[in-house]
């Protein structure tokens, strides 16, 4: 008999006992009569338990294994028994109730633990109406109690229908108040007290799952999760379980609910990623139409973002207005901006890690939406059902007609176009082994009046093998290759030209997880990159161009890392996560490399010699990055948590201005330009409220950036090949507060977070080498979300910003010249601010209907951006005034209401 | 007016232009768009720092000109000239000459081409040095010209542009176009020369006066045009080695055209160090305070305290040589404007005072004179 079949038979058994009552005593005294001719023991402990109120628990294999002949009249079980065990090392014992446990001597010996037998009761007192249930959620086998009394559980959660592996679902300890998460494979690992305890499975899209569970000894867990009929407009942000701001020991991490960001209001109707992560504390911008986004006092430069394992350079659609990410299409979007993993690197400030989904392993799907000025479509299903699935999705805009139709002539002669496209192929080679092949390509185009335009581009192709070689031994390799590209054309006059850059880059990263027992979680890995990058070429364009063109030689360079990092449950309160990451970057010949008077790269005059590097390294620098990260919990919903890292970054954009442009070249590190480094260190409280239901947080950061570079005035940042002359190095700071609550359920729910955030730099020969704000320092930054959601189909969602206005450089003074022209003379850099920045927004969701049936399902977002027509500064410039020489003056873009209206279609 | 800054800027403000356009067309900005005027507590300008500007045009008879003042904010009323001790224009031989005080911080000097004290020519450099009455002396670094190349031609023609009226209706109407051809390079020089460019018109305009004790006048009124921009090319940085119709300045055809008018190009040749002095300064000047614009930056300088290096003082001097080339606009060529008075708008306001000051009196306004300018050839 198998361990299993002793637990169903067991259960079997169970509800017998639900009508007899018998002492302890009772059952060893109980007379059975039975002849019993050459059977062996498990059998005739059947034939007892068929006839007799009793039930025996044991593990065949552990039985004697000869065959017993015997006649018992009227003798007594204990009796019985220890005939047929007579000989082995088996013995036995009464638990309980007519419940006799038989096990091996050494065993029985032990001191069992409350939880043994707590769990051996809830097995024997099991009714009759559970045991379906109990089917499938009982975890692993009463013959194998350990004496602790606890249980390592692993398994996956998986779609339900498609199989595809969950990413991030949370699973839920009720009793216990904690929970864990599934990896990026769906899978979970925990230990676990024995006995019975209620488990709730949650994944946003997905319907919760909350089943009692019995624990008996280690096993697995496989979770099917159905999807939501309807829209799951009731759940806001989810990170991780529950209470995984309290729980986990990452601080300052953010997760984003992609079903979330739907909801929110968005300008023309366009979904968002980039734009929603500005609703979280510490997530800021210098300006609507801003690329990017800077954290923590951070540069948008020093983010580094992550579409599965490749990097993405630019991630603004049309400016910044809109991000290149298509949200049907992805799985999970975390933003480490305190603490960075070991596993990452190459950028100061923060991670954003967006992981795209496969395909749907059994069904197709269709979505699309039509909006203002886009829309896109999504076609995803098996290629062989349950083995492999793709996934597709393309997203373009279509303004010109609406350009064409504004009765302004410079905009009609102009056209604004971009998309972008995924694909997505996954195969399940075997049980063990899952290869994802992607492709990426975003594009944007633009010109302006027949005066100038712009392009820029990303593609991008990956390989990714996720191999499981046990339950506790995981594997992730990936390879991608990836080009960016952009240019910029000037089409009149003499000067008209094209000015090109791009940076191609190729990966590889394997990544080892190891679980050796529960609560300890190892992760190592290496990973390299080859970075070529083409700083800028400027050719003439068109034929009234007499430009003399110019270009600059190709730039390698070889950033390689390896790291570990161990996650490990010290005690229930005590949880480190740990890690070393060694970076080796170099740069890489053939090149021209300049030498200056002195060394000091001061200006072109400078120059005294050159040397000619013909492959090889040329510089070279290593970083060793210890990454380490506390949560100590003080109670259920209360924990604090620090962190400190060490970060270094090799590629930087070169613009000098608080906004990149999706055009401002990428720079490698060089013999002159140093890499930028940074310490980061932050310290949190978390403390969740009602059954987790609020969060609440306090964190306090600081980062000392003990390398960085600033641009000396009127620096010629383009195809300059002596670009290290333009600038200047110096130091930097970061240092702030982030508060946040947060309401999870409810018909109101939304969150409120506040960010005091201060970013300084120290830069010899700007601003008298004193301090002063960088260009982004955006000291306070308040987000309100609000959603009402009366009922599952219906959301209303308000959202309030308000920020302080970012530093700018004002003139002071003027002179006249010797024609009359006032020229401004201009402080010092970045001391006085533009006005603050506020708009309220507000959309309403009308979501998909309750009929599962309907094949084809609508929903409806009308929302309206800046419903109070706030003129927030896009620009303050100055004039010639009549009489007082200067008036300031503010131009703003966005000066009105933007309603629009999304429809989304989705086929199922 | 309407000017085509952008064709005429230096290639690095382009980007910043046109990140500027495209929000403005992504976002339909010029429908929703608003330009507001604010206040903006600025800190006052404690600076007593002085700005010295000095040219010298080297020609025949060769002129210097030196303005001397201090830096004024916002809320100063005057351009807080300075009267200095001395100016002085010196050679590389040590040569000096006095500058004559012309008042408000002017200085100025013409020296004839045979002056037996100082000689002025393309093959010597030049600097001037300023002595204030605290006791202060400025310098220049010395600054050498090169020889301008001689415009072939200044053209105009009429060319049609969409404006929106303030009912926000684009109309079409009637700009004049100007356009210069010229060499880029002279026999003297060896690479093509960088190049600055000046406009002026002097137009004709046969007064109204309301005032019985006031004659009716014939007056030719010169305005500098363009003032607050920056016109200059790298001609270093081109492959050609000539202009041909390179479009300059553009302006709506207007009443000023109704008498005849005379388009004034002055073309002069600028140093590697002037040229960047200018290039900054349009920089400065054309911000339009964006997310994407570099930070103004303090432009260079090349004069310097000889006494206290931490006394900055802002300016510049350069030399130069430069060609001047006109072109007479005929009112029927562009469309007979009518004449510049009466006024369209009448002559008086409802308090009886003057509505158009060049209408009532024409020698009441500026650079104007009754005396017929010596091109003028109707």
């Amino acid at each position: 008999m198998k361990a299993s079949d002793l637990f169903r038979w067991a259960a079997f058994g169970c509800s017998l006992l639900l009508s007899i009552s018998l002492s302890a005593q009772a059952a060893l005294d109980l007379r059975i009569n039975a002849i019993i001719q050459d059977q062996p023991v498990a059998r005739i402990l059947e034939t007892i338990e068929s006839q007799h109120p009793v039930r025996f628990f044991f593990k065949a294999d552990e039985l004697p294994t000869r065959k017993i002949t015997a006649n018992f009249s009227d003798t007594r079980l204990e009796e019985a028994l220890n005939e047929m065990l007579s000989g082995s090392t088996v013995s036995f014992f009464l638990y309980r109730e007519g419940a006799v446990i038989i096990a091996p001597e050494w065993m029985i010996n032990e001191v069992f633990s409350a939880n043994y037998y707590k769990a051996l009761e809830e097995s024997i007192s099991g009714s009759e109406t559970s045991r379906e249930e109990q089917k499938e959620i009982i975890i692993g086998d009463i013959s194998q109690l350990r004496p602790s009394g606890k249980a390592a559980v692993s398994g996956t959660v998986v779609d339900a229908e498609s199989g595809e592996p969950i990413i991030g679902a949370t699973i839920l300890w009720t009793q216990l108040g904690s929970g864990t998460a599934t990896d990026a494979d769906g899978a979970f690992t925990a230990e676990l007290p024995t006995g019975k305890l209620e488990m709730k499975v949650q994944y946003v899209g997905y319907q919760d799952m909350i089943r009692e569970v019995t624990v008996l000894s280690d096993g697995e867990l496989n979770i099917k999760l159905n999807t939501e009929a309807v829209n799951l407009q009731e759940i806001l942000v989810r990170a991780d379980a529950p209470d995984d701001n309290v729980e986990s020991a990452q601080i300052g991490v953010t997760r984003l609910d992609v079903q979330e960001i739907k909801k929110l209001p968005a300008l023309l109707g366009e979904v968002d990623v980039v734009n929603s992560l500005l609703l979280y504390p510490g997530v800021s911008t210098v300006g609507e139409g801003a690329s990017g986004f800077n954290v923590r006092g951070g540069e948008v430069d020093q983010n580094l973002i992550l579409q599965d394992d490749g990097f993405i350079f630019n991630v603004s659609h049309a400016l910044g207005f809109f991000s290149t990410f298509n949200a049907d299409l992805i799985s999970n979007v975390e933003l480490y901006k305190g603490n960075i993993p070991a596993q990452f690197g190459g950028r100061l400030s923060s991670v954003l890690d967006v992981e795209m989904r496969d395909g749907d392993y059994e069904d197709f799907h269709l979505k699309g939406s039509i909006g203002a000025i886009s829309s896109k479509i999504s076609l995803e299903g098996p290629v062989i059902k349950g083995t492999s699935s793709f996934i597709g999705g393309f997203r373009s805009s279509y303004t010109d007609w609406i350009l064409k139709r504004i009765d302004v002539p410079e905009v009609q002669k102009s056209s604004a176009f971009f998309y972008d496209a995924n694909f997505r192929y996954s195969h399940r080679l075997n049980d063990k082994n899952t290869l994802t092949l992607a492709a990426y390509s975003a594009q944007d185009e633009f010109t302006y009046n027949e005066d100038f335009g712009f392009e820029y581009g990303t593609q991008m192709g990956q390989l990714i093998l996720r191999s499981i070689f046990n339950d506790n031994f995981y594997s992730r390799f990936s390879l991608t290759a990836s080009k960016y590209n952009s240019s910029q054309f000037d089409f009149g006059g003499l000067n008209a030209s094209r000015l090109d850059n791009d940076l191609s880059y190729f990966k590889f990263k394997e990544q080892l997880t190891l679980t050796p027992k529960e609560g300890l979680k190892l992760d190592a890995g290496i990973s390299s990159v080859l970075y070529q990058v083409d700083p800028g070429s400027r050719s003439p364009y068109g034929p009234e161009s007499q430009l003399v063109a110019s270009s600059l030689e190709e730039e390698k360079g070889l950033e390689s890392a390896a790291f570990a990092n161990a996650e490990w449950e010290i005690s229930p309160a005590l949880l480190v996560s740990a890690g070393l990451r060694f970076s080796l970057y170099q740069y890489l010949g053939p090149q021209t490399v300049f030498e200056y008077r002195d060394g000091i790269p001061t200006n072109a005059a400078a120059i005294i010699d050159s040397t000619r590097y013909d492959g090889g390294s040329i510089a070279s620098y290593s970083s060793l990055e210890p990454r380490i990260s506390m949560r100590y919990r003080l109670n259920a919903s209360l924990s604090v948590k620090a962190g400190y890292s060490r970060t270094s970054q090799f590629i930087n954009q070169i613009f000098n201005s608080a906004s990149p442009t999706p055009t401002s070249q990428w720079q490698l590190s060089t013999n002159y330009i140093q890499p930028n480094r940074s310490h980061n260190m932050s310290f949190g409280i978390f403390k969740n409220f009602s059954d987790n239901t609020w969060e609440t947080s306090a964190e306090v950061f600081y980062r000392s950036i003990d390398q960085l570079y600033d641009y000396k005035d009127f620096a010629q940042l383009t195809v300059n090949d002596h670009l290290e002359t333009e600038l200047r190095n110096g130091i930097g700071r970061a240092y702030g507060l982030e508060l946040s609550v947060k309401k999870k359920e409810g018909a109101v729910n939304g969150w409120i977070s506040y960010t005091y955030s201060r970013s300084e730099r120290q830069v010899e020969g700007i601003n008298k080498s004193d301090w002063y704000p960088s260009n982004f320092d955006i000291p306070h930054d308040l987000s309100l979300v609000v959603n009402y959601q009366p009922n599952q189909r219906n959301t209303l969602t308000f959202n309030f910003n308000f920020s302080k206005g970012r530093p700018a450089t004002f003139p002071l003074g003027n002179y006249e010249t010797l024609r009359g022209s006032i020229i401004p003379i201009y402080s010092e850099r970045n001391q006085i601010r533009i006005p603050d920045y506020h708009r309220l927004d507000v959309a309403y969701t009308l979501g998909k209907g309750y009929n599962k049936t309907k094949k084809i399902k609508t929903s409806w977002t009308i929302s309206v951006y800046n419903v109070y027509g706030r003129r927030n500064a896009f620009s303050v410039f100055f004039t010639q005034g009549p009489f007082q020489g200067v008036q300031a003056n503010k131009l703003s873009i966005l000066g009105s209401a933007f309603p629009s209206v999304t429809l989304n279609i989705e086929l199922l | 007016m309407y000017s085509l800054k952008n064709k005429r800027s230096r290639i690095s403000r382009i980007p910043v232009a046109g990140w500027s356009g495209l929000l403005a067309v992504l976002l339909l900005g010029m429908v929703s768009g608003c330009l507001d005027t604010i206040d903006i507590e600025t800190p006052a300008s404690n600076d007593e720092s002085l700005v010295i500007q000095g040219k010298l045009v080297v020609a025949d008879p060769s002129v210097v000109e030196v303005k001397i003042s201090r830096l004024f904010n916002f809320t100063a009323e005057g351009k807080r000239p300075v009267n200095a001790q001395s100016v002085v224009l010196f050679d590389e031989n040590n040569n000096t000459i006095n500058l004559e005080d012309r008042g408000l911080g002017n200085y100025a000097l013409t020296i004839p081409a045979n002056d037996p004290d100082f000689q002025v020519s393309l093959d010597k450099a030049y600097g001037i040095q300023i002595k204030t009455f605290d006791g202060r002396t400025f310098e220049s670094a010395m600054e050498k010209a090169s020889a301008v190349p001689k415009i072939d031609e200044v053209s105009f023609r009429i060319i049609q542009r969409d404006l929106i009226n303030a009912a926000g209706t684009t109309n079409k109407v009637d700009f004049l176009q100007y356009s210069v051809s010229t060499p880029l390079s002279t026999s003297e020089a060896t690479e093509n020369v960088r190049l600055g460019w000046e406009f002026m018109h002097t137009f004709k305009v046969n007064d109204t006066p309301i005032d019985r004790n006031v004659d009716q006048k014939v007056c030719y009124v010169t305005e500098n045009l363009n003032v607050t921009d920056i016109a200059v090319i790298d001609a270093a940085a081109l492959t050609a080695d000539r202009l041909e119709n390179y479009s300059l300045y553009e302006t709506m055809t207007s009443r000023v055209y109704g008498e005849g008018l005379y388009f004034t190009l002055i073309q002069e040749s600028l140093s590697e160090n002037a040229y960047e002095y200018f290039s900054q300064v349009a920089e400065n000047t054309g911000r339009t305070g964006n997310m994407f614009e570099s930070p103004p930056g303090k432009v260079v300088t090349n004069l310097r305290n000889l006494n206290d290096e931490n006394d900055e003082a802002f300016g510049f001097f350069y030399v130069t040589q430069q060609d001047t080339i006109r072109q007479y606009v005929d009112p029927a060529l562009v469309g007979s404007p009518a004449s510049y008075c009466p006024p369209p708008q009448g002559l008086l306001r409802e308090n009886g005072s003057c509505a158009d000051a060049l209408c009532c009196d024409c020698l009441s306004v500026p650079n104007s004179t009754v005396l017929r300018p010596s091109y003028w050839v109707e």
